[in-house]
């Protein structure tokens, strides 16, 4: 599911690139303080904080019922703040059960929790990836190398609207016995947005 | 978006509602991703309220606020008989957007 909409990425940089001179020109942005914000997506914010939420959430029941019933709160809890975003930009947890499963996309751009985990990944922003995982989830998924079964609920949850979602996959049989930094090493960031398993 | 194109019967919805999505397509932006327009879903989440994006993406911070929810919808009410049976996607949907099924 990668390489495509490379030819156009480069046509929107040179957009992006204008635009943001313009901007730049006319006092409307101050180049320091994209810069600033550039460097805090690059240092301070990776998908380790959604693995910390996860394994918190296998290791500790009531931190998993606060994660699930307002994720932003049970972020905060482990120092993630999601800060960069308006207030208006809440994240939203959705847990994977025996009998569901569940993978996040935006279908109109490419809304992702990046104020939480970090800048999502190129095929996530993909019109490949976007169009079809809504239309056909299972045969994406299995293309990532998830296969479930027939009778799981695929339950696909497009961000169009202030919402950012991020997925809490099932520990694996036998994480009990493993530590916290092995738990922690299972949870990347495809499993985050629901296209693998731990 | 001017008043007249979004006004008549709008009720509120509520988690548990069955909803269709108005078949809108103003000039400008929007967020209404054209697969759910005129499809029918069930409230599952109130995600609550942000501005207005249609008018948003024309005035900015000035726009009004609005809530959104989260519908589900079967697979085969979007991509018909060769959608996944158990296939379901949720879609956030601000309030202009849907009305009662």
């Amino acid at each position: 599911m990668s390489g495509s909409g490379h030819h156009r990425n480069g046509e929107l940089q040179a957009r992006v690139n204008v635009l943001l001179a313009l901007a730049e020109e006319r006092g409307i942005v101050d180049r320091e303080e994209i810069d600033r914000r550039i460097e805090l997506l690059g240092s301070s914010v990776s998908p380790l904080n959604g693995a910390l939420m996860v394994v918190r959430a296998w290791n500790d029941d009531a931190y998993r019922e606060r994660l699930l019933d307002d994720a932003g709160a049970a972020a905060a809890e482990l120092g993630v703040s999601g800060g960069g975003y308006s207030s208006d930009i809440r994240l939203h947890a959705v847990a994977n059960t025996p009998e569901v499963h569940n993978v996040v996309v935006c279908t109109l751009c490419s809304c992702y929790p990046l104020a939480w985990l970090g800048p999502p990944p190129a095929w996530y922003k993909s019109e490949a990836y976007r169009s079809r995982v809504v239309r056909d989830p299972r045969g994406v998924l299995a293309e990532f190398g998830t296969t479930l079964p027939d009778a799981t609920e695929v339950r696909v949850w497009d961000a169009s609207a202030e919402a950012r979602y991020m997925v809490v996959p099932m520990a694996p049989a036998g994480a009990a016995d493993l530590s916290e930094d092995q738990q922690l090493d299972l949870v990347t960031r495809d499993c985050l947005i629901g296209v693998a398993v731990p | 978006m001017r008043e007249t194109e979004r006004s008549g019967a709008r009720p509120a919805v509520g988690v548990g509602d069955r909803v269709r999505v108005r078949v809108l397509n103003p000039p400008g932006h929007n967020r209404a991703p054209s697969y759910v327009r005129g499809r029918t879903g069930v409230v599952v989440r109130a995600v609550g309220d942000g501005r207005f994006p249609d008018e948003a993406a024309a005035v900015g911070a000035d726009a009004r606020r609005e809530e959104s929810w989260t519908v589900a919808f079967a697979g085969t009410e979007l991509w018909g008989p060769d959608a996944g049976p158990n296939d379901r996607v949720h879609v956030d949907l601000f309030e202009t957007y849907l009305e009662r099924a």
